[in-house]
């Protein structure tokens, strides 16, 4: 059974390995992103082929306080393999339970905060999207990220799962989606 | 005779003001029959996420009125499964079938799975796969017209062709597969593309309202409208009843 350890901290890189292609180019596959205690929150700390957009430069990350999450609750299907192309249908499996599983429980320990998405990550994906040439936007998106213990194997060590979710909200331009990492 | 099916899953208000003015559209300005038009909505209802259920309805934004459309079912997969087994009841070798797809469209980002639909409730993903063979098992008829003005939309055209039991098939969508679509800024009331193309297919082709509904200055610089037509002369279709 998986750990449920009210201890977990969130001081640690985590690799990123998995994101829904509207934050894909927030959170790029093999990117590392930690986070840092800064008085009453976190910030973000972002290693990878879009750090220097300083995406999360000014944001703050609130830890909120609840249930530590059971990944029990989520899904039997653990531990996973590290990612990689021949695991991603279990890894977009689980990105489709752990939706609804933030969706049904708003009460869990979490960190949350907000950042702003670009509509496009890069130059290129406008020239190619066939869109008019336009200044880019942002879309101002509330996340929360999560945690579960011992998850993830790796050789005898199991690792936690890093859980980014968008939220579905009004005043949010897009949907809602995930981003999966570990430690 | 033509049919309508008009679906958004995880409705925000502007979906649901699309879907009415598709609606109105469609029996006032094209004629349609209101007992050829299924709409499906959210919850089964006029409501759309975030809605109080004690909050009333309101009135549409384009012209201050009540309401019109009566919504039969749910914005999610066995609802729009149930309105294409009660139009292929009645699917005729002549007839014509219109989709209004709006809401949200989701992307995992693998290619191989596509795009999805955010569907009733908790964003339940009915995906384009899916989607698309639900469509397939609608009988031969004579056209099928698909507008998508969800985010990822364009990654359902290949695919709506390839399943499409019509003889002629024409798609547009608000967005290339891998980019979102936006809302009207400057009247949030409203998704840009759908109002546009909706607005503009009265007495035009399928593809004049497209290439209406892209004018720039008219188009979101945001989008990035699609259109496909299997085969070319289905670009050459419109929603009005054949003589």
């Amino acid at each position: 059974m998986s750990a449920n350890d009210e201890g977990l901290t969130w001081e640690r890189p985590w690799q990123i390995v998995r994101a829904d292609l509207d934050m894909a180019h927030v959170f790029a596959p093999q990117d590392t992103i930690s986070f840092t205690r800064n008085g009453n929150g976190y910030v973000i700390a972002h290693k990878g082929a879009a750090a220097s957009a300083g995406y999360f430069r000014d944001v703050v990350l609130t830890e909120v306080a609840g249930e530590q999450p059971s990944f029990d609750a989520v899904s039997r299907d653990y531990p996973l393999p590290l990612f990689s192309k021949h695991h991603k249908h279990r890894y977009r499996t689980l990105a489709d339970r752990l939706e609804v599983f933030a969706q049904t429980h708003p009460s869990l320990r979490r960190l949350e905060g907000t950042i702003k998405i670009p509509c496009h990550g890069f130059t290129h994906q406008e020239q190619e999207s066939g869109a008019d040439p336009h200044v880019p936007t942002s879309i101002t998106t509330k996340i929360h990220v999560y945690q579960f213990a011992d998850v993830v194997q790796d050789g005898t060590r199991l690792k936690r799962l890093l859980v980014i979710y968008k939220p579905f909200a009004p005043h949010c331009a897009n949907g809602n989606g995930t981003v999966i990492g570990y430690d | 005779m033509r049919h309508a099916i008009l679906f958004s899953g995880m409705s925000f208000k502007r979906h649901v003001n699309g879907l009415e003015l598709c609606y109105r559209t469609l029996i006032d300005q094209l004629g349609f029959a209101a007992e050829a038009i299924h709409v499906l909505n959210f919850d089964g209802t006029l409501q759309c996420f975030c809605d109080s259920e004690d909050e009333p309805v309101g009135v549409w934004p384009g012209d201050g009125t009540a309401y019109r459309m009566t919504v039969e079912g749910e914005g999610n997969r066995r609802a729009f499964q149930r309105a294409l087994r009660a139009v292929a009841a009645c699917l005729y070798p002549d007839d014509q079938l219109f989709i209004n797809i709006t809401g949200h469209g989701g992307h995992r980002g693998d290619e191989e799975y596509g795009p999805d639909l955010l569907t009733y409730p908790f964003c339940k993903r009915y995906g384009r796969d899916a989607f698309c063979a639900d469509l397939a098992l609608l009988p031969e008829h004579r056209s099928l017209v698909v507008l998508m003005s969800q985010c990822f939309s364009g990654g359902f055209i290949p695919a709506v062709l390839a399943a499409s039991p019509a003889r002629q098939t024409a798609i547009a969508t608000a967005t290339t597969e891998k980019l979102q679509s936006f809302m009207q800024f400057e009247d949030p009331n409203w998704d840009s593309f759908q109002r546009n193309w909706i607005g503009a297919i009265a007495g035009r082709t399928v593809h004049e309202a497209f290439q209406h509904a892209t004018r720039p200055g008219v188009a979101s610089p945001y989008d990035s409208p699609q259109f496909a037509a299997h085969p070319t002369a289905a670009s050459e279709a419109t929603l009005m009843e054949l003589r």
